[in-house]
């Protein structure tokens, strides 16, 4: 009776950071979009709710699957189940207070940072050293400095070949009709493959990979060729105003947001769907160790509170950054997105929860590297990093104060 | 609630220049009808030109300094800041230098000697080309910014302030020829005519040389 309650509670609070986790991200991944007119406010929530979604649907099961059973040996609970119980709530309890805490505090603090603490916290608690798999957490901690480096590395490698083929030219928008369909290939063949793969992978257990690819490939050759014809029928003219090349990259920029936003629901889908999965998968079998894959209704459940969050709380995120982000071209608005969706979606295949805010934030510099904004605020960054070590102790301790409180009144 | 994106970005203080180099433009327009009322010396619109230019000038520095607090050092720029506040100081030199033509012209009741008068009118016309000449460069300056320093728009700035050179060796090639003539009259006038006649080709002048220094404190951003 007290475990009913103590899961319908568990839901209730993984529902709640899904919430948050929709209403923050949200901007991350459609802000430029919605800043460089390639999309309105509406389109964008619209694309944002779908694709989160489908990230969290059809790719979010193996960041899931880590943040389940990969930072805290689940071996040390055999027999033990139901602290690993306690333990789970605990864990999103005190995530969920310390982000509602910093952001009291206008700090900029990761979610998934702060599930990564607490788990720690609630392993070194209850089983001490041994009980966490450092191994796991260290290449978590470590990708975590990584991945914001490698994305602005990409979008600034990306933005540099987009100057170099289109705007540096003498004919930009006659170049950029030649860039533009080989830039469409590459961001449709990415998408349809985590597509066809996470799709196939739910309902079908013998596919080859080889023919993903295959098919994957054919429908971004095809959508490509359709794209070169359809832009070489337009009337060829120069166009010093640079307007015109740019709004050809309006469709790559809704695509890549539409990519970034599969991209965050495939791996902030785990930080609500994480601790959820481990207490029910205990609570259904009593057994730790299953290795049966995670229920559907999980992600599915946590996806309807990702959408929730975005659909209540986007407009007045993203309203706030269309107005004040005048700068955001579709080119740099593409080159940002594509860099955080890449390196956040590679993560997510590799079962590593990453901030995506984090990422994004990496992009935006890494267009800014390459001369592509006009001023970018250092000081954000300081207070990332800042934040960023504050995170971990403070989830960590919060999530023990709960887990001692929790297993004192029952 | 906050965003971390949306904080990152701040407005591009070289976009913001864009409004103050209109101001001054604005400004300089004035020197015109200025110089027109000091050789008719008419006094109530020289009054009147040397009150707007000083009004002008003013909000020509609220612009200035409003960009200046704009750029803190935690910010992350495509150009280097000393570099733009180099440029928005000379730039705001234009402004300062009409409106010392203007404390020059309304200090004394001068008459401008008829063989003069063209030469002073040359000057001016010449001296507002210049400013004229920078002013197309400044029109560029977001067109460089909103395609992130596309080398042609690069090159093609360079050429535009090439204009702006031209412009100011010939503004000093009138001046020498209007100075020369000056010393020519020299029995003619009172040595306090010749004094402050001098001394505002002089400040008409440098009007120009700042307008090409501004494009050279540009060529740096650029050649960055």
């Amino acid at each position: 009776m007290t475990f009913n309650f103590l899961f319908l509670v568990a839901i209730g609070i993984g529902f709640y950071t899904a919430f948050n986790i929709g209403a923050n991200d949200v901007a991350n991944s459609m802000g430029t979009s919605v800043a460089s007119r390639a999309l309105t406010l509406r389109q964008a929530i619209f694309i944002a709710g779908i694709f989160n979604f489908l990230g969290a649907f059809l790719a979010g099961s193996y960041v899931t699957e880590t943040v389940r059973k990969g930072i805290i040996n689940p071996a040390y609970f055999v027999g033990n189940e139901n602290s690993l119980i306690i333990g789970m709530i605990a864990v999103l309890a005190g995530a969920g207070i310390w982000v509602t805490v910093a952001t009291y505090l206008k700090m900029p603090v990761s979610t998934t940072h702060s599930i990564i603490g607490a788990l720690v916290g609630f392993g070194l608690i209850e089983v001490g050293i041994r009980g966490i798999q450092w191994k796991i957490v260290l290449t978590i901690i470590l990708t975590w400095i990584t991945s914001p480096l490698i994305g602005a590395l990409i979008s600034y490698l990306l933005f540099t070949f987009i100057q170099r083929k289109i705007l540096n030219t003498l004919n930009p928008l006659k170049e950029a009709k030649k860039i533009v369909p080989f830039l469409l290939v590459i961001v449709i063949f990415i998408l349809s493959m985590f597509f066809i793969f996470g799709g196939l992978k739910r309902f079908l257990y013998h596919f080859y990979f080889i023919y993903i690819l295959v098919i994957s490939a054919g429908i971004a050759f095809i959508a490509g060729l359709r794209s070169y014809f359809s832009l070489q029928k337009n009337y060829l003219r120069k166009n010093r105003g640079y307007e015109k090349t740019e709004n050809l990259f309006k469709p790559l920029q809704i695509l890549s947001a539409c990519y970034e936003s599969f991209a965050n629901g495939s791996n902030d889908v785990a930080n609500a769907a994480g601790p959820i999965a481990a207490i029910v998968m205990i609570m259904d079998t009593q057994k730790i160790t299953s290795q049966v894959p995670i229920p559907l209704w999980i992600l599915i459940f946590v996806g309807i509170g990702l959408v929730t969050g975005i659909s209540t709380q986007g407009y007045r995120v993203m309203e706030t950054i269309g107005k004040k982000i005048t700068e955001i071209t579709p080119t740099r608005g593409f080159a940002a997105e594509f860099g955080a969706a890449t390196v956040i979606l590679f993560c997510s295949r590799l079962g590593i929860p990453v901030s995506t805010t984090h990422a994004s934030v990496g992009t935006v510099v890494g267009v800014g590297l390459a001369r592509g904004l006009g001023a970018i605020d250092l000081r954000v960054i300081r207070n990332i990093i800042l934040s960023w070590l504050i995170t971990l102790p403070a989830a960590a301790g919060f999530t023990i104060v709960i887990y001692k409180l929790i297993t004192i009144f029952i | 609630m906050r965003n971390v994106i949306a904080e990152l970005f701040r407005k591009s203080p070289l976009e913001a220049t864009g409004a103050h180099l209109l101001k001054v433009k604005e400004c300089s327009d004035a020197l015109k009808p200025l110089i027109e009322a000091f050789i008719d010396r008419d006094k109530k619109t020289i009054g009147e030109q040397v009150e707007k230019i000083s009004k002008l000038e003013h909000e020509a520095d609220i612009i200035k300094n409003e960009i200046r607090e704009h750029i803190p050092y935690h910010l992350f720029m495509p150009i280097d800041r000393s570099d733009i506040l180099r440029f928005l100081k000379e730039e705001d030199s234009i402004a300062d230098s009409v409106e010392d033509v203007a404390r020059l012209v309304e200090m004394r009741d001068t008459t401008v000697p008829q063989e003069l008068k063209d030469n002073l009118i040359k000057l001016v016309d010449k001296v507002m080309e210049t400013v004229e000449s920078l002013r197309i460069v400044g029109s560029e300056i977001k067109v460089l910014s909103r395609s992130s320093f596309s080398r042609i728009e690069e090159e093609k700035i360079s050429s535009l302030i090439k204009n702006i050179d031209r412009k100011e060796f010939e503004a000093d090639v009138i001046q020498q020829k209007a100075a020369k003539k000056l010393f020519i009259l020299e029995n003619k006038l009172d040595p306090l005519s010749i004094l402050l006649l001098m001394k505002i080709m002089g400040e008409i002048g440098s009007i120009a040389d700042h307008a090409q220094n501004t494009g050279d404190r540009l060529r740096c951003i650029i050649a960055r």
